[in-house]
């Protein structure tokens, strides 16, 4: 029963793949696309990562799919030119790269240390009871750290390419030809995606979620009050500005301060790690769903006029 | 009790099987819409019927229905927005004599 | 043959499929899309194969779990400099691609 699950689900991801790679039309592309995000998250389960589940129904197939959309929409013509022509040696090098692959997962080398047991082992010292939120900011917080800075700069790379456009797009739109029906489901759905953004921030202590999925949702909400024409950048824009950093800033903060007490960067005393982490956390989820809306918010839209 | 789940969660994946053979076969996006929100809004009602005996706690129970209310919203929402649209691009087609409407599946 | 296994291959296919397109297509927001199952076949790869004939690993599903935010902020970002280039160009495919 579950060997059949397991083929039927590995079998869609190949046929949502493959009708990604090689539909005739792009829009149909983006639809297989997000088809493929939501049986990866299936995957994530059966694969006994709920945490990835979670990330992967918000981001793969929520946020992503929202921002090649609004891409498409975008473009004025769907077609593209024909594929290449020679295909036939590119075709060989990828199958033999795949049979190569699984070839190299059979040769693969033994571990010489149970990373799953040292993790059991230190959690208790972690200050949370969620082995993944425990690897995730406190044993590699520096990949954290280093995570929420590489998102800033894209945010900030995104603002630059983006800068005088946006004034001009935002006068270009500026009576909002409102639909009721989605203003009022949005309205009211509002309130509901905070929460759920602060239950699964809260739930990643002691079981699966956390800054990330929070984030996530927190950004496909905004992204959702930004679809229905609900402009909130609009009335907070520096104060935006600011929260696109307030994360990493106070990370590194934190980080850093702990050295006073003359501790090694970024660790927590031990008696305070749960609120430390707890702490990084929220900030670390407002943060970061500012920074994956305002990628959404600062795409470059058509009605800006080119000059070429 | 168990076999009261089994049958209510068979039912709502009978009902999934017939709204995306609605999907697949109808001819336009309007019977299209039609078949896919009333058969998923009742597939995963009866899902979440059938599943509801098994929850531990209030909490998760109440989470499970919560769902379902989300999915019912948005589908409503998303039907009329796609509707909508397909009515905005072909104003004077009937909603049964739309036949060019293929690319918006 | 597990689940985990099963799907690191799955994973490895997915690698395959998505090289040959990004290869073949010049269209560049085709190669966005190839570009992403790529890194999720990476991602299926590295949890099921640290998973396969073992316990759950927290460790490379929490490295996943960065990556599944990361990969997000880039595609954004690529599809932001896609559009600025569509914008001025009017192309939809780099200059050394155009036959």
């Amino acid at each position: 029963m579950q060997f059949a699950f397991d083929s039927m689900l590995g079998l869609g991801l190949l046929a949502c793949a493959a009708g990604v790679f090689w539909s005739r039309d792009l829009f149909r592309s983006v639809v297989m696309f997000i088809a493929f995000g939501l049986l990866l998250a299936l995957t994530w389960v059966r694969l006994e990562a709920p945490d990835l589940a979670l990330a992967e129904a918000a981001i793969g197939a929520g946020l992503t799919g929202v921002l090649l959309l609004d891409a498409i929409g975008h473009l004025r013509q769907h077609n593209e030119h024909s594929p290449r022509n020679h295909w036939l040696l590119p075709l060989l090098c990828c199958i033999a790269l795949a049979l190569l692959l699984i070839l190299s997962f059979n040769a693969r080398p033994e571990a010489s240390i149970s990373l799953p047991q040292l993790v059991a082992e230190s959690l208790p010292e972690s200050g949370v009871e969620h082995p993944i939120t425990a690897v995730l900011l406190n044993f590699r917080s520096y990949d954290t750290l280093l995570e929420i800075a590489v998102l800033l700069v894209a945010a900030v790379v995104a603002m630059a390419l983006n800068d005088g456009l946006a004034a001009a797009a935002r006068t270009s739109t500026e009576q909002s030809n409102r639909d009721p029906v989605l203003a009022g489901f949005t309205s009211r759905l509002a309130p509901v995606i905070l929460l759920v953004a602060i239950y699964v921030l809260w739930a990643g202590s002691y079981m699966p979620g956390g800054a990330f999925q929070g984030g996530a949702i927190l950004a496909a909400g905004l992204v959702l009050l930004k679809l229905a024409d609900f402009h909130i950048e609009r009335y907070a824009e520096s104060l935006l500005r600011l929260g696109l950093a307030f994360g990493f800033l106070v990370f590194l903060a934190v980080a850093t301060s702990v050295m006073i007490g003359g501790r090694p960067f970024l660790t927590y005393p031990e008696a305070f790690a749960g609120q430390f982490i707890l702490f990084i956390e929220a900030v670390l989820t407002f943060s970061i769903g500012l920074i994956l809306f305002s990628l959404f918010n600062q795409s470059p839209g058509q009605e800006v006029p080119h000059d070429n | 009790m168990i076999y009261l789940q089994y049958l209510l969660v068979g039912a709502g994946c009978l009902f999934f099987i017939v709204g995306t053979l609605g999907l697949l076969r109808f001819p336009d996006t309007f019977t299209r819409i039609h078949a896919i929100t009333k058969a998923d809004n009742l597939g995963l009602g009866l899902l979440m019927l059938g599943l509801l005996p098994s929850t531990e706690s209030l909490p998760q129970a109440l989470k499970l229905i919560l769902i379902w209310l989300l999915v019912l919203a948005a589908s409503a929402t998303a039907s009329y927005l796609i509707a909508h649209y397909v009515k905005a691009q072909s104003p004077d087609a009937l909603p049964h004599a739309d036949t060019t409407s293929e690319e918006q599946d | 043959m597990t689940t985990d296994f099963w799907f690191a291959c799955i994973g490895a296919v997915l690698i395959a499929m998505a090289l040959f397109t990004f290869i073949r297509h010049t269209h560049l927001l085709r190669r966005i899309l190839a570009f992403n199952i790529m890194g999720s076949g990476v991602f299926l790869i590295l949890v099921g194969l640290a998973q396969h004939q073992r316990q759950t690993d927290p460790v490379p599903q929490a490295l996943v779990l960065t990556g599944i935010v990361v990969a997000v902020a880039a595609t954004a970002l690529a599809l932001i400099i896609f559009r600025r280039f569509y914008q001025l160009s009017g192309r939809t495919e780099l200059d050394e691609d155009q036959q």
